[in-house]
């Protein structure tokens, strides 16, 4: 049976029937069913409001379902939230808001010194995370004294360092300049092709398009496009999305990396 | 942010550095005990131990001195109210106030004493990471029955990461104030109302989402407790520290 | 640990650094300083509660106790406590959880709001002239004419002030730490 599950068609995130309706009775999201598959490159695209980030929160257990359910790696996001968030990473949109350590190393430990790890395991782990996003020099630095695009690459390490099996995103490139959205992409791709499962929400397309493989369109909480990016990219306009520049014209996405 | 890069630290691996936190925090209490109570003698003594560890531990730097003018500024107001309000001997006989030769004594006290307790603070936070600072709290609180320690050093911990916060949103929110002509109204009532409300409403709103990214770090009570090894250094550090304090007091 | 307190112990330390950013603007007359810590500690109490009020307070406490600059006049130390005005510190605590239990009886009402907050302020008086008396051994009418008089005033603009500010943000606390959960961003 193992021999037989190809890794890249396990199902490491099914999301069944997920309603999500806000305290103040307010309707968050409705009726989404998704499934993700281990070692995939998705970009959820959709207006501000349309129900990404909150979708994001469903998957780290954040937020329970109001209905439905919310599965990762077999697990009901309402039984074991700890379990789900060692699985999936999540890296808020505004880094200031979630770093927690006064130098760059002791920010990126936070997470793996609440899982409980050994001191020397919680080094390891740091070293490479830090390494991952090429911070190793600014260990000893405090954070307020990144660039923008360094601060959000330690945003990532921190999630790094807990070694999720998905890398979610929310709004990975706002705010950020021409090199600091560069930064992180390229970062964020040698991520993917070590076989990190990655998601990425995003208002802007433009930017990731080229690397997605699988792009999926919010509107109103529900799911309105879902398909490869070539096929599906052309009529986002409608979902309050602009539309990629290359596909105006008719040509393929280019990477911002090129 | 002037006065918060006060209290920085600074990276480093000098003896200072490696001193277990709990003892330069026990340190730090006696000094500031100590500072606060004895007499000119004592205080010499200490200032000249302040001085020496500055300079042993190369703490000294231009920058020292520019983040310290607010305070320096403000010892000054004190220093000059007290000499000029202060009844007693008068020295020099002004319109308003006479300058006395009390007042002149008890401000110089004054001043002293906090410039004395304010550098040791500096001393300690500029070689003491705030996650040193609150695992000591935790394990010298620890023995203290119905007290939540490691909650308690939490706490303290956001609280240190948040005083920063609270003035860089308030310097933003005064520029952009002040970009929309905010300096023509003149009633101070009105501009704190425009400034404290959006203040507080935006710093719960980080708090909240501060909260929720700990959360999705998996934040717990017990976590792994960075090493704390208290060795004979650290003991003789500190009967070394206490005799002085000691000593201060008793000249 | 339960969901929510993760977010009340966030917004306690929130209010902490908040009451020790207010120390820093200080007003220097006479061996009182004034000062905006206790408009905050007035605030925790309300936004809080008895026991999350205490907590952010304590936690103020105890890190100026450490000798970390959170007094007034941006100073610290064990020493603040003994010194005259130490009465002052000592009664915040007190303070907020009175505070605290009085408006959780009645919340959302500004009267009860600014009567909690009139509890508050007294029970922070009472503790500070009876020290500063003692302590400075002037009798307790000079303790009350340096102590109490002057700053009558001010403490009640500050109330009518901390009853609105926690008017207007209780909402989003409450948005925050009910059981279910927030609003999209």
């Amino acid at each position: 049976m193992t021999a037989m599950k190809s890794p890249l068609l396990h199902p490491l995130i099914e999301i069944r029937d997920l309603t999500h309706r806000f305290p103040d009775g307010t309707p968050g999201l409705s009726h989404v069913n998704l499934t993700f598959h281990e070692g995939s490159f998705v970009v959820i695209a959709g207006a501000n409001g349309s129900g990404k980030t909150t979708l994001l929160k469903h998957l780290n257990a954040l937020l329970l379902p109001t209905h439905g359910t919310v599965r990762v790696d077999g697990e009901d996001t309402r039984k074991n939230p700890l379990f789900i968030r060692q699985k999936v990473g999540l890296v808020f949109q505004n880094p200031d808001q979630q770093i927690v350590g006064e130098t760059v190393y002791d920010d990126t430990a936070f997470g793996p010194e609440n899982l409980m790890l050994d001191r020397r395991r919680v080094r390891e782990r740091v070293r490479t995370a830090l390494r991952a996003v090429s911070l190793s020099e600014k260990a000893e630095q405090p954070p307020h004294l990144l660039s923008g695009g360094e601060k959000r690459r330690l945003a990532i390490a921190g999630i790094l360092a807990m070694k999720p099996r998905v890398l979610a995103l929310d709004e990975p490139f706002s705010s950020l300049d021409y090199p600091g959205i560069r930064e992180v992409l390229r970062q964020v791709l040698a991520l993917h092709r070590l076989g990190a499962t990655v998601i990425v929400t995003t208002h802007d397309v433009e930017k990731i398009i080229a690397h997605a493989e699988r792009l999926v369109v919010m509107q109103k909480g529900t799911v309105a496009a879902d398909g490869p990016p070539d096929q599906i990219a052309s009529g986002l306009e409608r979902f309050g999305v602009r539309v990629p520049c290359a596909f105006r014209w008719g040509r393929r996405a280019e990477s911002w990396l090129d | 942010m002037a006065r918060l890069s006060l209290f920085a630290y600074q990276t480093g691996k000098s003896r200072l550095h490696r001193i277990d936190p709990r003892c330069k925090l026990l340190s730090l209490a006696a000094i500031s005990l100590t500072a606060l109570n004895a007499d000119p003698k004592g205080l010499l003594i200490l200032s000249l131990f302040a001085l020496s560890l500055m300079a042993g531990f190369s703490l000294f730097s231009l920058g020292l001195f520019s983040r310290l003018r607010f305070l320096l500024l403000f010892l000054f107001m004190v220093w000059i109210a007290r000499a000029l309000f202060t009844p007693g001997h008068p020295l020099v006989s002004l319109s308003f106030a006479t300058l006395t030769r009390e007042g002149l004594l008890q401000g110089t006290m004054l001043c002293w004493r906090v410039l004395l307790v304010v550098l040791f603070s500096v001393v300690f936070t500029a070689t003491t990471r705030t996650a040193q600072i609150r695992e000591a709290l935790h394990r010298l609180l620890r023995p203290l029955p119905f007290l939540p320690s490691k909650r308690l050093a939490d706490m303290m911990g956001l609280m240190i990461r948040f005083i920063p916060v609270i003035f860089g949103r308030m310097g933003e929110i005064l520029e952009a104030q002040r970009a929309r002509a905010v300096d023509n109204r003149k009633n101070p009532v009105y501009r704190m109302k425009r400034l404290a409300l959006p203040l507080l409403q935006g710093l719960f709103v980080d708090a909240h989402a501060l909260s929720e990214a700990m959360e999705a770090r998996c934040y717990r009570q017990q976590a792994t407790p960075p090493p704390l090894p208290f060795g004979n250094t650290d003991r003789a550090a500190l009967i070394v520290i206490l005799i002085l304090c000691l000593g201060c007091l008793m000249v | 640990m339960p969901e929510n307190g993760l977010k009340k112990m966030v917004f306690a330390s929130l209010c902490a650094a908040l009451t020790a950013a207010g120390a820093f603007i200080a007003i220097p007359i006479g061996p009182v300083p004034i000062v905006l810590q206790n408009f905050f500690v007035l605030l925790t109490g309300l936004l809080l509660g008895s026991r999350w009020g205490a907590a952010g307070v304590g936690v103020y406490l105890a890190a100026g106790a450490l000798g970390l600059p959170v007094f007034a006049q941006g100073t610290g130390g064990i020493g603040r406590f003994l010194g005259p005005t130490g009465g002052y510190l000592v009664g915040y605590l007190p303070a907020v959880f009175v505070i605290g239990a009085i408006t959780e009886r009645r919340p959302g009402r500004m009267a009860v709001d600014i009567f909690a907050g009139i509890c508050g302020s007294l029970v922070i008086y009472a503790f500070g002239i009876a020290w500063l008396s003692w302590i400075t051994r002037m009798g307790l009418e000079k303790a009350l004419a340096v102590g109490f008089l002057p700053f009558i005033i001010g403490d009640a603009l500050k109330i009518v002030a901390a009853a609105a500010a926690a008017r207007l943000l209780r909402p989003i606390l409450g948005l925050y730490t009910l059981k279910a959960p927030i609003a999209p961003s």
